[in-house]
């Protein structure tokens, strides 16, 4: 089966103040058709400069220096920029905040009649109609009335939906989500997720999610992916990973991942803090907050390798891992 | 759908409230509708000035020059006794035409500039910006004063000197709002939705920064009038006999102290129509302002 999404060794470098670094660096990914993938990981590790350079929308200051993005098996990028708007047609987006993800002084419902209008071509009135189903498939009760509605008259749970409905306006396969649920109380949040599997589930989306909260991972993604620094440090299947994580950086977030049954008076944190990515540590970039850490983590940076079947770390000495209980 | 849907905060279910109108949000900012009153006021008058005055504005009574204010005569006659308020109506014609009229240009292109540079970058903005800057070290009065004494005095004059340099500032406001904007999620929604730039540019960007550029455009109307009126007193502006407020003052200057309300009636209305137009753009700035 070919992959829905494919990315291999992507290399994305940002421009900052005359220097440079590697926001992402050799990172592949791949998502099968229907399928979901979590990205995990601190804030600044790459997660979502990923996803915009999967997309094509990195800032001014970013550049893909390497790597390809197949898409439903034919590489995204192309020679026109109107070939390239095509292809990436496959891919839709939702950002983390849907105020500024919704433009303030247009109506929701011109903002998802867009696409049908000026990109598939729809009439007016079809456009028009498609734009109302959306905002019904996306859960918004009552769609005649909202149609008319601008983003600051709406709560953040609608603007939520109606910026996951104007992704799925231009009918793509794949969905791309940016922490879409970061911003949302607990309850709009499940509800939100509830909605993306929904989605998943009916129209076969493929998904690839972004977030820092493992327990999000969780109910809506099957395959994890662990960043850290610029690099994926763990893949899995995700109740695998999360079971028994075969990389020191995995392990440390979920211990500190808040847990309702534990009657533990403190939270368990990891030492230290993310490196500065301009100057990353010799070696395996976790080694300096690493209790595993050995001389030989400080000689190289450590590629991602098979552990097991369907399992990939970065980690010399994942096996130690399994010696010590988790939970 | 999902049961998913079932929970819905009350606040979802609850009809649209707090939406407010144009007009009415523009009634409850005082200072829109301060300057709205006023300068509205000042606009009819000089609207209807041929309906209200009560003489011609080049209507000379060499008999009765120099006259205080009186039931013929509501402000006085000049020195060549032509009616002072009927001249202050039609000399307010004319620099509001001019203001207006000498605004539309600079706004337009300043605006399409502005964001085309702001929104492109790369070259186009690096040419742009120097443009700008060679135009905005110059001293701004010297510059009208020079290229209206270049291109010929009167109103045409006026009209190419602020096509040729007002521009920038309207460039330069809408390029600024432009860059905060393009880095915005929405835009890059739409070019990740499939839309053609032109588009993006059209409908995502440029209703979000035109609004300052109307803004400026008001309080741009009283400088524009300030200047007609300053080269009307260097003789530069509008030419006589036409009436014009910075003649009017010039003219009255000889009578300063006996006759001083000469130059202090188009003065005051000079100023009455400056604080006008500026409560204007200051109330717009909170009107247009997205929530």
């Amino acid at each position: 089966m070919t992959a829905a999404l494919e990315v291999s060794d992507l290399v994305v470098e940002i421009r900052r103040h005359h220097h440079r670094f590697r926001a992402v660096d050799h990172v592949s990914l791949r998502v099968d058709r229907g399928g979901a993938l979590g990205i995990v990981g601190e804030s600044g590790c790459g997660k979502s400069i990923t996803l915009r350079a999967i997309m094509g929308l990195l800032p001014p200051a970013g550049r893909v220096l390497a790597g390809t993005v197949m898409v439903q098996g034919e590489p995204a990028s192309a020679d026109s920029p109107r070939a390239e708007r095509a292809r990436r047609r496959q891919l839709a987006m939702v950002f983390q905040d849907a105020l500024s993800a919704l433009n303030p002084v247009m109506t929701v419902g011109d903002q998802i009649a867009e696409a049908p209008l000026r990109v598939l071509g729809l009439s007016r009135r079809s456009a028009h109609a498609r734009a109302l189903e959306l905002l019904g498939v996306v859960g918004i009760p009552d769609p005649r009335r909202r149609y008319g509605a601008y983003p600051h008259e709406l709560s953040g749970g609608l603007r939520q939906r109606v910026m996951i409905a104007i992704a799925l306006s231009s009918d793509p396969t794949i969905l791309l989500c940016d922490e879409p649920t970061t911003a949302l109380d607990v309850t709009i949040q499940a509800q939100i997720l509830e909605l993306l599997s929904d989605l998943r589930d009916s129209n076969g989306l493929t998904i690839v999610f972004v977030t820092h909260d493992l327990g999000v991972v969780g109910q809506v993604c099957d395959d994890l992916a662990v960043m850290y620094a610029g690099r994926i440090v763990e893949t899995g299947p995700v109740a695998e990973v999360l079971a028994a994580p075969r990389h020191p950086y995995t392990a440390g977030l979920l211990a500190s991942a808040l847990d309702v049954d534990s009657h533990a008076s403190t939270l368990v944190t990891i030492p230290g803090s993310i490196p500065d990515p301009m100057r990353l540590p010799p070696g395996c970039a976790f080694n300096p907050r690493c209790p595993f850490a050995q001389p030989d983590c400080l000689v190289s940076p450590v590629p991602l390798r098979a552990v097991a079947a369907g399992r990939a770390s970065a980690c010399l000495h994942h096996d130690r891992l399994l010696q010590v209980p988790h939970g | 759908m999902s049961d998913a849907n079932a929970v819905l905060v009350d606040e979802d279910l609850a009809p649209i409230a707090g939406r407010r109108s144009f007009a009415a949000r523009a009634a409850r900012t005082p200072a829109f509708v301060a300057g709205a009153l006023i300068a509205g006021a000042v606009l009819l008058l000089a609207l209807l000035a041929p309906v209200i005055a009560r003489y011609g504005p080049l209507q000379q009574d060499l008999l009765h020059p120099l006259r205080p204010p009186s039931a013929a005569h509501w402000l006085g006659t000049d020195e060549f006794g032509r009616d002072i308020w009927s001249r202050l109506l039609y000399a307010g014609r004319t620099d509001l035409q001019v203001g207006v009229l000498a605004v539309v240009f600079p706004f337009c292109f300043g605006s399409l500039i502005g964001t085309l540079s702001g929104y492109l970058g790369g070259w186009l903005d690096a040419i742009v910006m120097r443009v700008i800057d060679v135009v905005l070290a110059f001293p701004f009065y010297v510059l009208i004063i020079a290229l209206v004494f270049f291109v010929g005095e009167g109103t045409r004059g006026i009209y190419i000197a602020f096509a040729l340099t007002d521009w920038v500032i309207y460039a330069r406001t809408v390029r600024s709002a432009t860059l905060v904007v393009r880095r915005l999620d929405w835009v890059a929604a739409a070019e990740g939705g499939g839309l053609s730039r032109r588009r993006v540019l059209l409908r995502h960007i440029l209703p979000n920064t035109v609004s300052q550029a109307i803004v400026y455009a008001m309080s741009d109307i009283v400088l524009v009038i300030l200047a007609v009126v300053t080269l009307g007193y260097l003789g530069l502006g509008v030419q006589p006999p036409a009436p014009d407020w910075g003649a009017m003052i010039n003219d009255g200057q000889s009578f300063i102290t006996v006759h001083p309300w000469l130059s202090l009636v188009p003065g005051l209305a000079v100023v009455l129509t400056g604080i006008g137009l500026s409560l204007l753009g200051d109330g717009l700035t909170d009107v247009l302002r997205p929530q």
